[in-house]
């Protein structure tokens, strides 16, 4: 195909301004022999999407810096404490208490061959960040905006690696920041969370119909950890939440929420592994989606133990609001469970707006229109006020204003 | 002029779904502020009535009229029957999540003041009033601050039930069995806030299956309700009857 031949001349040159070539060089391989997952049938992640676009359109960098049209204070977002990432580069001033680190003395939680969108994020990186957060860091907030600004279809495969030392408390925000540039975004966030730290770490999405955006979240969890996940996401073209988080540490507790709205012809794939490795260790999986028009989501869940993690206790519910006749969830909810001695529950639900409820709510003079947008509202808002940081919170609350009386009710 | 307030013609209906039919021709009349109560066996039409009259559309009017202040109910959306002043008190109320019970009082009481032309309540004037209300029906404000019903009691549904009838002060006032699952000090509570909002121009239609309630509010006019029609009408003397010889007397 035409486009192998293309992301390998930008790999080529690439190559020559990177120092870790072969790490590099083995994620590209991995890349170069599988392609874009497309229709993979043995996937369960991307069997259900429609990725045929990726391989007709060819990105590529762009690494001229267009901050222009960011601005952050417009958005109620925070300038302190902030890395920008412009068309996939990460750009920042220096802030006390993050220290940069060598590629090589980061162990990388994210593999090579674990996904092709990673293998090819890791090949084609431009200036990755490796950082550690100790007790000098100031405030107790790292945001971390992505923006693009281009006039090409561009390629953005921005990775940052952080290591949160022990005792650490830390509130990580990621926002997307929606834009009319056309991208392949493939964004690695990994996440090592020493023994006794605390991370809050809330993503949004803003929506963006020209953009394809496959977010990776790789965490590692050590002794005594605890991590909390909440994710907003608006429609794109294609999107996908893709989350793992490796319990490593016993003690460790993770919180993993998301909501997502699917609107128009989008596609949404969220995709979450709590992976028990050790005994003791907790983790709940909570996620929602609100579908309408002809949009697709994915959830694909699983809770794995492996054999000696004795204790666990691990949830995971996928909750969806199916709003018109064309839209479509798959939702697969999996448990892998090796240890006999574990608490696991799981279930998901696609379902309309109940009638019942709506006629409840109509009983009291709300008419019906209003009483759906309440239900869907208050749907939504179960998980939108789990995210810890007020001026995120209220930046996912205006999206999710802006979306509901867009939707379309069909019952 | 015409005193009432609810008129039931030859009613009949069925459930949508499986085409059963419920009521086989009731004929019903309550006057502005009179309270009448219908007692019946399971499965003798009772909240099958208060259903269709508040408007739910998984029954099925097949023929018969209801009028309510004169005004053709059958084709009238439930918003709307609502905004007019027809209130039900729901047997089992929906929970739903994330939405706050002030926040869904609010909406209920502002929708029925924009259609009668009034300016909505002042976020003050709406909290003094929901304040009182709470206290006279006895609710805990900590139970308020979560979801509409989430997590509240049997109890505290129905409570929660005639808490929402104060604020919105209805001209009629439908309740289904919300004396089931009541301990006697709730019970009690709940035929106090009937007493209390009963006047010249408010009526009440009380669905139960219990004497006890009644013993509290001791109604105008008791109904038996059986098979789909009203088999006998009279004071409140007729509770006593039915609780002595019980249903099958009037059969």
């Amino acid at each position: 195909m035409e486009y192998f031949k293309h992301y390998q001349k930008n790999f080529n040159e690439l190559l020559k301004s990177s120092d870790d070539v072969d790490f590099r060089k083995k994620n590209f391989e991995f890349f170069s022999k599988n392609g874009f997952p497309v229709k993979k049938k043995s996937d369960e992640r991307w069997k259900y999407l429609d990725l045929r676009s990726l391989e007709k359109k060819l990105y590529s960098h762009d690494l001229s810096n267009y901050a222009e049209g960011l601005t952050l204070n417009d958005l109620g977002l925070e300038e302190k404490n902030t890395i920008k990432v412009i068309n996939g580069v990460a750009e920042y001033s220096k802030i006390a208490g993050l220290d940069l680190m060598s590629s090589d003395s980061y162990k990388h939680v994210a593999t090579y061959n674990e996904d092709e969108f990673i293998s090819l994020n890791a090949s084609m990186s431009y200036k990755p960040i490796y950082m550690s957060i100790n007790s000098n860091f100031i405030g107790d907030k790292l945001n971390i905006v992505y923006y693009s600004n281009s006039d090409k279809d561009i390629l953005e495969c921005p990775r940052i690696c952080l290591k949160v030392d022990s005792d650490i408390h830390l509130t990580l925000n990621e926002i997307f920041i929606c834009s009319e540039t056309v991208t392949l975004k493939l964004p690695v966030t990994e996440l090592t969370l020493c023994k006794n730290s605390k991370v809050f770490h809330n993503l949004v999405f803003q929506s963006s119909f020209n953009e394809n955006n496959f977010k990776f979240t790789r965490v590692d969890q050590q002794e005594n950890s605890y991590y909390k996940f909440t994710s907003f996401s608006n429609s794109s073209l294609i999107a996908a939440n893709d989350l793992k988080v490796s319990m490593n540490g016993e003690n460790s507790e993770c919180d993993l929420k998301g909501i997502y709205f699917t609107t128009k012809n989008s596609q949404f794939n969220t995709h979450v592994v709590v992976d028990h490795n050790v005994p003791n260790t907790k983790s709940n999986q909570y996620f929602k989606g609100i579908l309408s028009d002809e949009s697709r989501a994915v959830f694909s869940g699983k809770i794995y133990v492996e054999r000696n993690a004795q204790k666990t206790y691990a949830e995971q519910k996928d909750l969806n609001l199916v709003m018109s006749k064309g839209a479509e969830i798959d939702t697969k909810p999996s448990l892998e469970i090796y240890a006999d001695d574990v608490e696991c529950s799981h279930g998901a639900t696609a379902g309309h707006v109940d009638e019942s409820t709506l006629y409840y709510m109509m009983s009291r003079g709300i008419d019906r229109k209003t009483a759906t947008q309440m239900l869907v509202n208050g749907f939504a808002s179960e998980i939108i006020d789990e995210i810890s940081d007020e001026n995120i919170k209220m930046f996912a609350k205006d999206q999710s204003d802006k979306i509901l009386p867009k939707l379309t009710f069909e019952v | 002029m015409d005193k009432s307030l609810l008129k039931i013609n030859n009613l009949k209906a069925s459930v949508t779904e499986t085409e059963e039919k419920i009521l086989n021709g009731l004929n019903l009349t309550i006057g502005k502020g009179e309270t009448h109560a219908i007692m019946g066996p399971n499965g003798g039409g009772k909240s099958t009535l208060v259903n269709v009259i508040a408007g739910k559309d998984s029954y099925t009017v097949d023929s018969g009229e209801i009028k309510f202040e004169q005004e053709d109910l059958i084709e009238m959306p439930v918003d709307e029957r609502a905004k007019k002043g027809i209130f039900m008190a729901f047997q089992y109320p929906s929970e739903i999540p994330g939405v706050r019970p002030w926040q869904f009082i609010k909406a209920s009481v502002d929708a029925k003041r924009k259609f009668e032309g009034e300016k909505e309540l002042s976020v003050r004037e709406f909290s003094k009033k929901y304040d009182q209300n709470l206290e006279i029906v006895g609710i805990n404000q900590d139970l308020m601050k979560r979801s509409l019903n989430e997590g509240f009691s049997g109890g505290e549904k129905k409570r929660n039930e005639v808490f929402q009838m104060l604020m919105l002060e209805p001209n009629l006032a439908l309740l289904d069995e919300t004396d089931s699952g009541l301990d006697v000090d709730a019970l009690k509570s709940v035929g106090d806030v009937v007493n209390r909002m009963r006047n010249d121009d408010r009526s009440f239609l009380i669905v139960t299956h219990y004497q006890r309630l009644l013993e509290h509010i001791r109604p105008d006019h008791v109904h038996v309700l059986i098979k789909g029609k009203i088999v006998q009408s009279g004071g409140y003397e007729l509770v006593k009857k039915i609780e002595d010889n019980g249903y099958e007397s009037f059969e």
